[in-house]
């Protein structure tokens, strides 16, 4: 029981972690980048490169990861977000699809389709907690996790940047007519996003490995605690993603893993039909 | 080009050439075609389909059903199931149709809620459940290893060989595409296309946003049922390796690769995603860099609006080709006062109040427009003039108070249900949806009045002609009335400001309302246009509509209105005649500010 809840707990971090880089970006640019969970998944393979073969030490393992992260994100801003935002029939879920499939295909050919280990971050020991068990890499997550997401709220409702993003999400015209550099805060948005990112690979490498399939699964899922938490709600996705990890890991846990996936879409259609701005998110009045 | 002319062809006969094509492609066997090419055409029809189903949804109804890939293995999976324990194909192929039908309905139940690419993400939730389900029927599926001893294809009792299967895959890609292009051409495809662009405008025509959404999933899955239906005979094996986010992927890159809003790109896409990767060996390490790159391409091209604009204009010159031009000059541009008489109604607004949030934008406001008047708001800006016709036509609930039409309460808050009481409206800046000609973009508003069904509009049934037929006689009435007769061919999008604004008045008066609520119609015309507004909104009175004019335009206002009334900070403070308003004190004050009003207004007395 516990040590499902645990391990519930570390996989909702992986979807705070994920979700996080999705919500900065969400509240810059109005857009859903698909391709978040690609650039983790980028990270978990150079921990693999930069770690594993080479034995470099984590430090510079993250400090790579964060900057190759960067540069995606900063690539997929030009080439993927800005040519087709705001401009209707979700152009952005098509291109940052098309961007996630890229970042896919590329680690393929790089590193082929094989899993490749990742070594621990902290540790791997196995530690007892109120009678569960869980990796000290997996409370590192679960800490991790907490703090970005905190982070980010703080940097979205303290800082000058944050409100300005704040007041793009709200009403884009307006906020440029009052001066926010529209594009500034876009690429911004889109860098530190990768930068997470990529930093988030080599630690959630140490649970998923690093494996080319990963990246779909694991930003539907996600995309499922943003639901659930209200879109652009950073405390909605820490409540949401910590529910839906452990939730997801007691199904496995009690009925199987082949219904973690169908537990987790029967929810996403009741969320959606009973409470669709989430628990966080707030409802507008529909204007003309 | 003269031959084909010669043989009665034109744009509105061009159909005749992919059917051309089509039969060419269903009796290939016999014109010598190997069976290695025969392969290959079978696996363009089924991409094809799956396609087609995607760009119904997606391409005309805006609604990105990214999961179609899911519905494609669900149509397998059943036919798989339903021939290993002997029934037909016949069967195993309505079984297919149905069941992906109904999962398009479960995948549309979100839409219901929420609007936009959640829907679509909730949609690519089953793509990753498939090997999941599989693993929960492993007596029906096959589990992971897959579904082995698929029989040969049992069609009507007779057993088909591999020529007579190829066939009728083709016959399936023909008559789905025939039905497909029936249906978009038809008011239905309009219907969609507006839904895309606008829900509001939608609403606002009474067209049920929520019920075609879920219909534009439901039906773009029947196709991807029956493609993956008749795939189970193409190798006689289905495994869920087959269903992977790659495949997922190419159905999205052929959507977008042969043009999401076409009929025919479906075929076009999926032959160059097929043929491509079996010719080229390379193909396959790099396939997904490759599909991924479409995607980022494709998507940016798909919201590019010069090129969609060049390329509407290359697809109705291809429409109109050979077809007689319409009427020009003063004969065709008609004079408004041939209208129609429209039945009398009495809109009356009694004591409403809305906040949003702390500020309140109508505070006990009432009012009455009666038939055959024009009746005016006037007011500075947020002095709740907009507020107070979103509320009459049922974009917003007030607080308190109620609208009467004849007497029996609008319910408000509810656009679709208000409009088709009568009561129809145009917007501050003109909503005019892209690829559609003007007429097409006026009859759009007959959809509700005068409806056909999606099947009798299918297969183009006696109803569907008899209303397609009114449509272009009623049209034609509101298109002369607005003056835009002889632009009826052209595209809607590409109208003039003056004109777009005439379109609108059109498509909300073809709607066969006698309400007509117009938002600040007059702003930015230049005096040409002015003339044209209002004689048709005269004309409009006469024929005994009930016109309320939102409005700015002061001079507008006292030329027009048979009854003015004033707004102020949500209040109303003054109502009457052109002549009477042009000499109250407070409106002079609330227009020109307190130093200049009142030696004004004396003077003007």
């Amino acid at each position: 029981m516990a040590t499902a809840l645990l391990t519930g707990l570390v996989l909702g971090s992986i979807y705070i972690l994920v979700g996080s880089g999705i919500n900065l970006v969400r509240i810059a640019t109005g857009a859903f980048n698909f391709a978040q969970a690609a650039v983790v998944m980028v990270g978990a393979f150079i921990a693999y490169e930069f770690g594993v073969e080479r034995g470099h030490s984590t430090l510079i393992v993250i400090l790579v990861a964060a900057a190759v992260g960067a540069v995606i994100g900063v690539v997929t801003e030009f080439v993927a977000i800005r040519p087709v935002a705001g401009k209707g029939l979700h152009g952005e879920l098509v291109t940052t699809v098309g961007a996630s499939t890229i970042l896919t295909g590329l680690v393929v050919v790089i590193w082929g389709t094989e899993v490749r280990p990742v070594a621990p971050f902290v540790s791997d020991d196995v530690v007892s907690i109120a009678g569960g068990r869980v990796t000290v890499d997996g409370l590192v997550i679960i800490g991790v996790a907490i703090a970005t997401c905190l982070g980010l709220w703080a940097w979205s409702r303290l800082t000058m940047t944050g409100l300005a993003a704040l007041a793009l999400s709200e009403d884009r015209d307006a906020a440029t007519l009052r001066g926010v550099n529209v594009r500034y805060l876009s690429i911004l948005a889109m860098a530190a996003a990768g930068a997470i990112g990529g930093a988030a690979g080599p630690i959630i490498g140490t649970q998923t490995l690093a494996v080319s399939t990963v990246a779909a699964v694991v930003i539907l899922k996600s995309f499922l605690v943003l639901i659930v938490g209200g879109m652009g709600s950073f405390p909605g996705l820490l409540v949401g993603g910590l529910a839906i990890g452990s939730i997801e890991a007691g199904t496995v846990r009690y009925l199987g893993s082949e219904y973690s996936t169908f537990m987790l879409f029967a929810l996403l259609l009741v969320v959606l039909m009973v409470r669709p701005q989430g628990i966080f998110g707030q409802t507008h009045e529909r204007t003309v | 080009m003269n031959i084909l002319r010669r043989l009665g062809l034109n744009g509105e006969r061009l159909w005749v050439l992919p059917l051309f094509l089509g039969v060419l492609a269903i009796v290939a066997p016999w014109l010598g075609v190997g069976a290695g090419d025969l392969r290959q055409l079978m696996l363009v029809a089924i991409l094809a389909l799956t396609v087609s189903g995607l760009n119904l949804a997606w391409g005309y109804g805006g609604e990105l059903a990214i999961g179609q890939l899911a519905m494609y293995a669900l149509g397998a999976y059943v036919t798989g199931y339903l021939v290993i324990e002997g029934h037909d194909l016949a069967v195993a192929l309505l079984a297919s149709a149905v069941a992906s039908a109904a999962l398009g309905l479960v995948t549309s139940l979100p839409a219901l809620r929420i609007s936009g690419w959640g829907v679509a993400m909730a949609s690519f939730f089953l793509i990753i459940m498939i090997p999941q389900v599989v693993k929960l029927f492993p007596d029906q599926t096959g589990g992971g290893i897959g579904l082995i001893g698929i029989p040969a294809p049992v069609f009507l009792g007779r057993e088909l060989d591999d020529n007579q299967f190829y066939a009728l895959v083709m016959v399936v890609l023909v008559l789905w595409l025939l039905v497909m292009r029936n249906l978009v051409t038809s008011r239905h495809g309009s219907a969609l296309r507006v839904m895309r662009e606008s829900p509001v405008l939608a609403a606002s025509l009474g067209i049920d946003v929520r019920r075609i959404k879920i219909t534009s999933y439901v039906l773009g899955a029947v196709p991807a049922g029956i493609a993956g239906s008749l795939f189970v005979f193409v190798d006689r094996f289905v495994a869920p390796d087959y269903f992977d986010f790659a495949a997922a992927i190419l159905i999205i890159a052929a959507a977008v690769l042969g043009g999401a809003e076409t009929v025919y790109g479906a075929v076009v896409g999926a032959a160059i995603l097929t043929v491509l990767p079996a010719r080229f060996g390379v193909f396959d390490e790099y396939s997904e860099i490759v599909f991924g790159a479409f995607l980022v391409g494709g998507g940016i091209l798909l919201t590019n609006d010069k090129l969609k604009i060049r390329m509407d204009g290359l697809k109705l010159r291809v429409r109109n080709w050979g077809a007689a031009e319409p009427q020009r000059g003063p004969a065709a541009a008609g004079t408004p006062n041939e209208l129609p008489a429209l039945p009398p109604r009495t809109v009356v607004v009694e004591e409403v109040s809305k906040s949003f949030g702390g500020n309140r934008a109508l505070n006990g406001v009432s009012l009455e427009a009666r038939p055959g008047e024009i009746t005016a708001l006037i007011g500075a800006n947020g002095s709740g003039k907009t507020t107070l016709l979103n509320i009459i036509s049922g974009f917003y609930a007030a607080d308190s108070g109620a609208v009467r039409l004849d007497g029996r309460a609008l319910p408000l808050g509810h656009a679709v249900r208000t409009a088709r009481r009568g009561v129809a409206r145009t917007f501050q800046t003109p909503i005019v949806p892209a690829s559609m000609t003007t007429a097409e973009a006026v009859a759009v508003g007959r959809y509700i009045a005068d409806y056909v069904s999606m099947p009798s509009s299918m297969v183009r049934a006696p109803r569907y002609r008899k209303v397609a037929a009114r449509d272009a006689e009623q049209g034609a009435v509101w298109l002369r009335a607005t003056g835009l007769a002889d632009q009826s061919r052209s595209l809607a999008r590409g109208l003039s400001l003056g004109d777009r604004r005439m379109l609108e008045v059109a498509r909300a008066l073809a709607t066969g309302a006698s309400v007509l609520l117009l938002d600040e119609v007059a702003s930015g015309l230049d005096l040409e246009d002015l003339e044209r507004l209002g004689a048709l909104l005269r004309a409009v009175r006469d024929a005994g509509g009930t016109v309320i004019l939102v409005e700015h335009n002061f001079r507008l206002v006292t030329d027009l209105a048979d009854s003015i009334y004033v707004l102020e900070r949500g209040d109303l403070i003054a109502h009457g005649d052109a002549a009477h308003i042009r000499q109250n004190e407070a409106v002079a004050r609330s227009y020109l500010g307190d130093a200049v009003a009142p030696g004004l207004a004396k003077g003007q007395a």
